[in-house]
């Protein structure tokens, strides 16, 4: 993709690295506004504190196992994303949003929209894949998630008490069955 | 082949489950294949997206540590909390706030609570050798003994040699470090901790703790705080730091 990277990038890379300084600072420059706008909207203190870690760890593991890069600025970015997890949080427990949505936002640019709008279609499908694989046979998901803890294939054949060869065979066959699962749950949507 | 088959193949060559005459049958005809193509791109989102989920390892613990204290910080500090967007006329108060504002500042130039809790907050107060090494062993013996009686002076400079000679020893670097903090050459100190800290040895947060005293002692909260939260939970330091970055703050 030609996508132009934001100089910003640097506070993905910082959190991806658990860099405590540029954490620090991610956490300086945009903590208190967030408290405010989530205190503001009927939260508590500790309400924000959870949904800027929530949004942050997204923002982390979509950069880590997905290579996320930023094409906005980062702070209107993550305000964003703390934004609409407040207001998705806020239907749950049917407590009334004191701001209606984005409205309060209209000066931020299209690409942070973009960019926001893209992780949370990341996390949603990641929440679809997840329910996928809860639907496989019980060996289906030991194996895979055995595999995808890292561990030596031998110590994961040894441990279930089948053979190398099976257990090679067997993962393919189980993860081919779930992105088929997946695909069909697509297209019935 | 059916897509079911592709699948298959797909999964296959990404899970390592093939021979290298077949892996390298597949690489040609994934060349020219664009539904293959699309398959593994389609492959890998689906497994990364599960990954995750289900297998996190321990850097993904160790960020939310970090976030999680980070959080604690900055979430729970009334006093620097940004004023709440709610307009209210500042106008009669003005003159006042003024005054309470030079009022803080002065305190907070003058801030005789932050050498105290420098003071409060050191660690290592007794330095102990006990390792017996052939070269430089008396030296640091010696060096201890000025230390313990607080001579941090005369330590210094005997550290100092120690140091030169050998700078694996990650006691004497240690020592030497919090020495140099004691006779208020912080930026050396930093130079000397820092290095510990990028190591392996078992000072490691213990440098990085003074690191941030050291920027306690300069009156640096922010750089203090920043050192401090690089100390991971469950290291000896671990409460201490997190008790003192509430002071800080």
């Amino acid at each position: 993709m030609a996508k132009k990277i934001h100089a910003d990038q640097r506070y993905i890379v910082g959190l991806v690295n658990n860099d405590a300084a540029i954490i620090n600072e991610i956490y300086k420059r945009c903590a208190a506004k967030v408290k405010s706008w989530i205190v503001f909207n009927n939260g508590s203190e500790d309400d924000a504190a959870d949904i800027f870690q929530e949004s942050l760890m997204e923002v982390y593991r979509q950069a880590k196992y997905k290579s996320l890069e930023l094409t906005c600025p980062f702070e209107p970015y993550i305000l964003l994303i703390c934004k609409r997890k407040w207001l998705n949080e806020i239907k749950k427990r049917s407590i009334l949003p004191v701001t209606n949505k984005e409205e309060d936002l209209l000066h931020i640019g299209e690409d942070t929209f973009a960019n926001a709008d893209d992780l949370e279609k990341q996390e949603a499908q990641s929440k679809l894949f997840f329910a996928a694989f809860e639907k496989l046979g019980e060996r289906c998901k030991e194996i895979i998630s055995w595999s995808m803890k890292g561990e030596a294939q031998e110590k994961v054949a040894e441990a279930l008490g089948v053979t190398y060869g099976y257990l090679r065979k067997k993962k393919s066959e189980c993860m081919a069955s779930l992105i088929k699962m997946v695909q069909s749950d697509k297209t019935e949507e | 082949m059916m897509n079911e088959e592709k699948l298959l193949t797909v999964a296959r060559y990404l899970e390592g489950d093939m021979e290298p005459q077949e892996k390298q049958e597949f690489e040609t005809l994934l060349q020219s294949d664009a539904e293959l193509q699309e398959l593994k791109a389609y492959y890998i989102n689906v497994h990364q997206s599960l990954k995750m989920n289900i297998a996190p390892d321990e850097t993904d613990q160790q960020v939310a540590a970090t976030l999680a204290t980070l959080g604690k910080q900055h979430f729970k500090n009334e006093a620097t909390e940004q004023p709440s967007p709610r307009v209210v006329s500042l106008q009669p108060y003005i003159k006042w706030l003024s005054v309470a504002a030079v009022l803080i500042i002065g305190l907070l130039v003058w801030a005789p609570w932050s050498a105290n809790l420098y003071e409060k907050y050191t660690i290592s107060k007794e330095m102990s050798v006990v390792e017996r090494s052939d070269n430089g062993q008396n030296t640091l013996e010696k060096a201890a003994d000025f230390y313990n009686a607080h001579d941090y002076a005369s330590a210094e400079k005997l550290l100092q040699e120690v140091y030169k000679q050998e700078q694996a020893n990650s006691l004497a670097a240690y020592y030497y470090g919090i020495t140099l903090i004691e006779t208020g050459k912080g930026d050396e100190a930093r130079a000397v901790l820092s290095k510990l800290y990028d190591g392996e040895s078992v000072f490691k947060f213990d440098a990085a703790y003074y690191i941030a005293l050291s920027y306690v002692k300069q009156k640096d909260n922010s750089q203090a705080l920043s050192w401090l939260s690089k100390i991971p939970q469950g290291s000896t330091n671990y409460d201490k730091a997190k008790e003192l970055s509430t002071k800080l703050r």
